[in-house]
């Protein structure tokens, strides 16, 4: 299996245990991953000019299309932003606009290009297969696990057809169970994690995490999720946000390619579990066990 | 071909008060056609269907001593009668005319090139005009029986007002007793009379009624025949108790083992596997539930009149009939849709569910506990739960949710004083005479309206519901725990409405209920002759507005039926011509219509439909179906394509009872497909045959896009049809795509100008056909 891999803005700059786990977790299922010369999806740009987010998405597909290879995403903005391009690009009228916009700044118009888009944790539940990674786990992990599908990575399901239930998603669960874990069930579940408030009103996005922390304490070992921005939130904030409400919560924030890291056998140390910010070694150790 | 002598034609052209005149240059196509061989009189005025305008066809007949008429306006499904009492009073035969549809079929679809358009249909009537026939009107005897389909409210209002006034009625009724959703209720809003209380004494007059024989436990399987003369094959599922014998002593429901949830209840109790429906139920009887009997024998042991037979057998009966009235109602929307507010979970219950448990409850003077045993002290509806939701429900708003829930909530209020109600609404729509004076009881007695709609509730583990929601009104977000939710569930049409509807040859509109003739004039007739729907079957209403649409179903069946004698459109199949004796006709008609003597065949004119598929296929070309034949429909096309040497030009061959009210509607709703689509009306598309097809592309058509009802014998047909055409144009080495076969029903009809759109694409792509393509396709 082969798929050219769009990594995004904010996984290589700030989140990049994510990158590496997933490099991991597809050497050790036998998936080859093409790297390519992306730019940015145009997710982030999108409140301010829808036309020229677009415009960015429809680049990178271009450029995906030059290849005969499915596109794999690990941030479920861009997964998003590139299928949602795909499918509003197949109106005249955006279309139009968006070639108008092409035009004048690269000097070029989308070439109908329509490569298949997935999420990297997609591709694994649909492609891969849960249960042939059952048969590759060596290291089956006696876990509670919540996991956090998040906003983009299932939603909305126009973006999706096919894929998982926007309203009651159960992919990420499936993937978690494959490792032997239990997906706790949780009020709240698909919540959004605040990160798309945070440049907004942080206090409200902080809110919004604190709020699933709250649910979450001595619930779970562990929150395992697949986009950066949910990583920041409750990885990166969460050691602010026990500050300010002082309480302790230590939940271990993972990628779901971690998680499947450990259960494929891949050594701790090359998950980058040093990225993370929560503690994780009381976690590993009862994995390691 | 020649104009015959007494081809003298009058053609009137209407404004339509700026409806048609707002796009299509009336004078223009007035001054296209004038010089028309045998076209005597052009007119344009403003509402021809008004007393001038239909002065002016009297006077132009009787000045010009016309012999024929066009009307270009609206759809023919609209005024087509009212035109031909006119032409017929003046001394014109009815059948002499053709109503150009330049509205639904062009002003309202088009901004450009509208009156190029309403030209080629004008020129198309006219030629169209000159080769009618005159013909007379037939008279049959009718049945007066009628058949009323569902016995709730409205079954038994619309039967028991025919009764009295003298028709013999038979009642289906799928469920063991009649009643239906009414006979569910507490109360009625606004006046909170208690609904069994009212209900009941019309159940009762329903089972004393001699002129009603009621079926329960029974389906509709087949309806054949025509209007006035239809036979119902009714299949009434076995009973296991004999309604004369039976003592209602109810010892064998007492002995019964098995228990089930009662369906009267909304599941919220539970009944036995052989039981009485509910108190008042009619027939007053016991009833044993196959489905779910073990068949241990105790009931039968026990009954002390033999009454009880598990082995009782399914029954059908056979039922002549004259007309029909649909009476079928609704279900609640399936939980399915509303997962986002989680129905599974105890807590969260429907409003039906509510009307059952105030009856059973709170009228006994209990009070409501949940399931730990804890008293219930707070309760939120949510209202528009499925409606007013094309994505996760229906699009319509089932209109009775903000009265009910309202009476729900002064209910509970009255009996439970200390509960705190939580109403959650999009908009509050209380529009019925005395909703708004209930609305304002309801705020004055506290009970607590929330301008806002959960997505979504979210159950808690230790007993009560989360609500968050946005407060329109306020712009905050809001939070609120209530020990139960109850969603005011949207209406859909009853279970197995699509079949009935198939069944008896009626359409179902956008929202699949019945859809009517015409929604605001002809509300209660469907788009069958002699087959009428009431009640909630046409879409969601009250019990007011149910029981005005019964008595109005009862005076339509009196009116139609009443006379004893019906005229029929004589639009039947003749035999004029050779007979081999093949027997195609009589196979290819699936309503048993054709019967074959040494002469030729017979057409049985009450059974036919006038679909013309025996006319098509015969052999020798023996049969007619008068003013639907290929010369008629060949100068139709003939007029519409006379200019058609530059552009590509497209017809359309539709259905008149769906395809052409589809593109009815598509006018009504002011969508847009391509102008050069010209759309001829068929009885059936089985009239045309493949000399038909060939022909109008000979004569100028470049694409021809035929529409027949989805899944019918006529589709058949035509998809076959179609297939030889497809051969025989490759073997011209013409592209099978010119023409297409496109099925269609009612509820779709947005999605007909895109095929349109689609089909003109491919057409374009393929270019006109040649000048000596089109010599050869003539002489096919």
């Amino acid at each position: 299996m082969e798929y050219q891999i769009f990594l995004g803005c904010t996984i290589p700059a700030r989140q990049v245990n994510y990158e590496i786990s997933a490099r991991k977790v597809a050497t050790a299922l036998g998936i080859d991953l093409v790297d390519r010369e992306f730019g940015c999806c145009g997710f982030p740009a999108e409140p301010l000019d829808e036309v020229k987010a677009i415009g960015m998405a429809t680049v990178n597909l271009m450029k995906a299309a030059e290849m005969d290879l499915p596109v794999v995403a690990l941030c479920s903005a861009c997964g998003e932003m590139l299928s949602k391009a795909e499918l509003v690009l197949d109106d005249e009228a955006t279309l139009k606009k968006v070639n108008r916009t092409l035009k004048k700044t690269l000097e070029t118009e989308y070439n109908g290009a329509k490569p298949k888009i997935l999420h990297f944790a997609r591709m694994l539940y649909e492609q891969y297969g849960v249960e042939k990674i059952k048969e590759k786990v060596v290291r089956p992990l006696n876990l509670k696990i919540a996991t956090h599908p998040g906003c983009h990575y299932v939603r909305p399901k126009e973006f999706f057809q096919e894929f998982d239930d926007p309203e009651f998603p159960v992919s990420l669960d499936k993937l978690v169970e494959a490792t032997g874990a239990e997906a706790v069930e949780y009020i709240g579940k698909t919540d959004c994690c605040g990160g798309g408030l945070l440049a907004v009103n942080e206090n409200i996005a902080k809110a919004m995490t604190a709020k699933k922390l709250n649910t979450l304490q001595g619930k779970a070992d562990a929150i395992v999720l697949a986009c950066p921005f949910c990583g920041i939130m409750f990885d990166k904030y969460q050691k602010t946000l026990e500050e300010e409400l002082e309480t302790t919560y230590g939940i271990p924030v993972l990628y779901v390619t971690q998680l499947l890291g450990l259960a494929l056998g891949v050594p701790p140390d090359d998950l980058g579990f040093d990225v993370n910010t929560v503690p994780v070694e009381e976690l590993l150790e009862k994995v390691m066990q | 071909m020649s104009v015959e002598r007494d081809a003298s034609t009058g053609v009137y052209i209407c404004r339509c008060g700026g409806n048609i005149s707002g796009t299509v240059n009336c004078e223009e196509v007035r001054d296209a056609v004038k010089n028309m061989e045998g076209v005597d009189s052009t007119q344009v005025t403003d509402f021809l269907c008004s007393k001038p305008g239909l002065e002016l066809i009297r006077k132009g007949i009787q000045n010009k001593d016309l012999d024929r008429v066009v009307v270009a306006c609206c759809s023919p499904h609209m005024h087509e009668k009212m035109f031909q009492n006119v032409i017929e009073e003046e001394g014109v035969n009815r059948y002499k005319m053709v109503q150009v549809n330049i509205r639904e079929h062009c002003s309202w679809i088009h901004d450009r090139d509208a009156t190029e358009k309403a030209v080629n249909l004008v020129k198309g009537g006219i030629k169209r005009a000159q080769v009618l026939e005159a013909l007379e009107s037939q008279e049959i005897e009718v049945t007066k029986d009628v058949l009323v389909i569902g016995g709730g409210v409205a079954g038994i209002t619309a039967g028991l007002q025919l009764s009295e006034a003298g028709f013999p009625v038979h009642m289906i009724e799928r469920t063991p007793s009649i009643g239906g959703r009414m006979a569910q209720l507490s109360k009625t809003f606004p006046t909170l009379d208690c609904s069994p209380c009212i209900l009941s004494p019309r159940m009762a007059e329903v089972e004393i009624d001699k002129n009603i024989t009621l079926h329960t436990l029974a389906e509709l399987d087949q309806l054949t025949g025509g209007p006035g003369n239809y036979t119902a094959k009714i299949t009434q599922k076995a009973r296991g108790v004999d309604l004369d014998t039976c003592l209602k002593c109810g010892q064998c429901t007492i002995v019964c083992p098995k228990e089930v949830p009662n369906e009267f209840e909304e599941g919220m109790y539970n009944r036995k596997a052989v039981y009485m429906p509910f108190p008042q139920a009619v027939p007053s009887s016991y009833v044993v539930d196959f489905e779910n009997c073990i068949r241990c024998g105790a009931c039968v042991n026990i009954c002390p009149v033999d009454a009880i037979n598990l082995d009782d057998e399914d029954k059908e009966t056979s039922i002549d009939i004259g007309g029909v009235v649909v009476a079928t109602g609704f279900d609640m929307i399936d939980d399915g849709y509303l997962r986002t507010y989680r129905p599974e979970h105890p807590q969260v219950i429907n409003a039906m569910q509510v009307e059952r448990l105030i009856e059973n409850e709170l009228t006994e003077g209990k009070v409501l506990k949940t399931d730990e045993g804890e008293r219930v002290k707070s309760i939120a509806y949510i209202l528009c739960a499925g409606s007013r939701d094309p994505h996760n429900g229906v699009g319509y708003c089932s209109s009775v949710c903000c009265p009910y829930t309202v009476k729900q909530a002064i209910l509970l209020k009255k009996f439970l004083p200390y509960m705190k109600i939580y109403i959650y609404y999009t908009d509050m729509r209380m529009s019925g005479r005395g909703f708004e004076d209930f609305y304002r009881e309801a705020r004055e007695k506290g009970i607590q309206f929330i301008h806002g709609k959960p997505g979504g509730l979210t159950p808690i583990p230790d007993g009560g519901v989360e609500i968050i929601v946005e407060d329109i009104d306020t712009g905050l977000l809001t939070r609120n725990e209530v020990d139960i939710a109850v969603l005011s569930s949207a209406m859909v049409p009853s279970e197995g409405t699509q079949e009935l509807a198939s069944k008896l040859g009626v359409a179902l509109a956008e929202d699949l209920f019945i859809a009517s003739k015409h929604v605001k004039l002809d509300p209660i007739s469907t788009l069958k002759e002699g087959i009428f729907a009431a009640g909630v079957a046409t879409g969601t209403k009250d019990i007011h507005d149910s029981v005005i649409d019964s008595r109005a179903a009862a005076s339509h069946i009196t009116n139609f039926l009443g006379k004893g004698k019906l005229t029929l459109d004589p639009f039947k199949p003749i035999h004029i011509g050779d007979c081999d004796q093949c027997g195609l006709c009589v196979d290819v008609c699936n309503r048993n219509a054709v019967k074959l003597n040494s002469e030729g065949p017979e057409i049985d004119a009450i059974s036919c439909n006038g679909c013309g598929a025996c006319v098509a296929i015969c052999n020798t070309e023996g049969l007619h179906l008068p003013n639907y034949s290929r010369k008629v429909i060949l100068e139709e096309a003939k007029g519409i394509l006379e200019d058609s040497s530059e552009k590509i030009a497209l017809i359309g061959f539709f259905d008149d009872n769906i395809s052409y009210t589809a593109a009815d509607n598509v006018g009504t709703a002011r969508m847009h497909y391509t102008t050069n689509m010209n759309i001829i009306r068929t009885p059936s598309t089985a009239i045309l045959d493949k000399a038909t097809i060939l022909r109008t592309l000979g004569l100028g058509a470049d694409g021809i896009l035929i529409s027949e009802v989805e899944e019918s014998h006529e589709a058949e047909l035509a998809e076959k049809l179609v297939e030889v055409v497809h051969k025989e144009l490759e073997e011209m080495g013409l592209s099978p795509k010119r023409v297409k076969f496109q099925p269609m029903v009612l509820p779709i009809f947005k999605i007909l100008p895109k095929f349109i759109d689609d089909f003109n694409k491919i057409v374009e792509g393929l270019g006109k056909i040649p000048d000596d393509k089109r010599q050869t396709l003539l002489e096919i």
